[in-house]
């Protein structure tokens, strides 16, 4: 299986080095694309100097626009599933083949590293909100899905098509439901997941809530309207 | 409150649902855009069924008529809503300028590498 690693990369200067060398190191046969969202920080001239495939964009556009730059690239290049690992050294390379072998295997759409199939559950808030949206896609879809919001996934080529070509598309819980809601397979593996090792967290409490709200809110729409 | 206020506040909410999840379907709003204007509309639709609670509040701050109090609330909104546009046109703006710039000036580069070719 020809797997693309896209890395949305935005003022990542601290971990983006080593990040991309463990990917190397221990995923040869797996290629990568850095993308740099118009960092305001050393992230393009460190992937100009260590010669790391990159992508620049010129203005800072968001994830989910960056993800879909890295989707119309795997896309024009004829992979066959692309996974999204952070620049933030979070997730760990290593369960990239485990994730391609699940999707071989069990015929799935989407894979997601797990940290709760790990007995690794985020404390606290962070939990109960994981927890709700679980909730929310098993009532929605039947989908059991014990890890939306990890973000690491492997998407197979009808994914790719899907978010390079699609409306509205975003690596996000709400499309795993709704993907799931349209007859696809989601499979999980259990995966470790580290602290991040550089950077500031995007998610603050006041976010948290809103990006809760507006999720929920949006996989109860997707369940009316699409 | 009148019950005319409440049917017409009503109405309204049922209209901004109804035109937003129209324009969610029709694939004319992103979802993220759209999830705004439904809370909005959930507020309203909560205002016209539970009036007593608009009418406890706008009595608490000494208003003297609970419509007056809707009427602020949905001033206060709709600034906060046209100042939020504006700084997110703003920043598209300068999102294509820079765009432009960048789309001219990799053009150049193109141009005078070609140019070099021919030579």
């Amino acid at each position: 299986m020809n797997v693309l690693a896209v890395i949305p990369a935005y003022n990542e200067e601290e971990s983006l080095a080593s990040t991309v060398n463990e990917l190397i190191e221990t995923c040869p046969q797996v290629d990568y694309l850095v993308i740099d969202d118009g960092s305001s920080d050393k992230t393009w001239d460190i992937c100009k100097q260590q010669g790391f495939s990159h992508i620049h964009m010129p203005v800072n556009t968001g994830l989910s626009s960056v993800f879909r730059t890295g989707m119309k690239y795997a896309l024009r290049h004829d992979y066959d599933a692309v996974v999204q690992l952070d620049a933030d050294g979070q997730h760990v390379p290593e369960y990239i083949p485990t994730m391609a072998r699940a999707m071989e295997e069990q015929n799935a759409d989407i894979v997601i590293a797990s940290r709760v199939l790990n007995g690794e559950a985020p404390s606290g808030l962070r939990n109960a909100g994981s927890k709700l949206l679980s909730w929310l896609i098993k009532r929605t879809t039947g989908a059991t899905i014990t890890d939306p919001t990890s973000g690491m996934r492997l998407y197979n080529r009808k994914m790719i098509e899907m978010f390079a070509t699609g409306f509205d598309v975003h690596p996000e819980p709400d499309m795993v439901a709704l993907v799931a809601r349209r007859g696809g397979r989601i499979a999980e593996i259990p995966a470790h997941v580290r602290e991040r090792q550089g950077g500031e967290s995007y998610l603050t409490i006041g976010r948290s809530v809103s990006y809760m709200l507006r999720t929920s809110l949006s996989i109860l729409l997707y369940q009316w309207l699409r | 409150m009148q019950l005319s206020l409440r049917l017409i506040i009503l109405a309204g909410a049922l209209l901004i649902i109804a035109t937003v999840l129209k324009s969610i379907r029709k694939k004319r709003i992103l979802m993220n855009d759209a999830t705004g204007w439904v809370c909005v509309a959930l507020l309203l639709l909560f205002m016209a069924i539970f009036p007593e609670v608009v009418v406890w509040i706008s009595g608490q701050l000494g208003f003297m008529s609970p419509a007056n109090f809707v009427f602020l609330v949905a001033t206060g909104l709709l600034t906060v809503k046209a100042f939020r546009d504006t700084a997110s046109i703003s920043l598209l703006r300068h999102k294509l300028e820079e765009l432009t710039q960048e789309s001219a000036l990799a053009q150049a580069d193109n141009d005078a590498s070609a140019q070099g070719e021919d030579k």
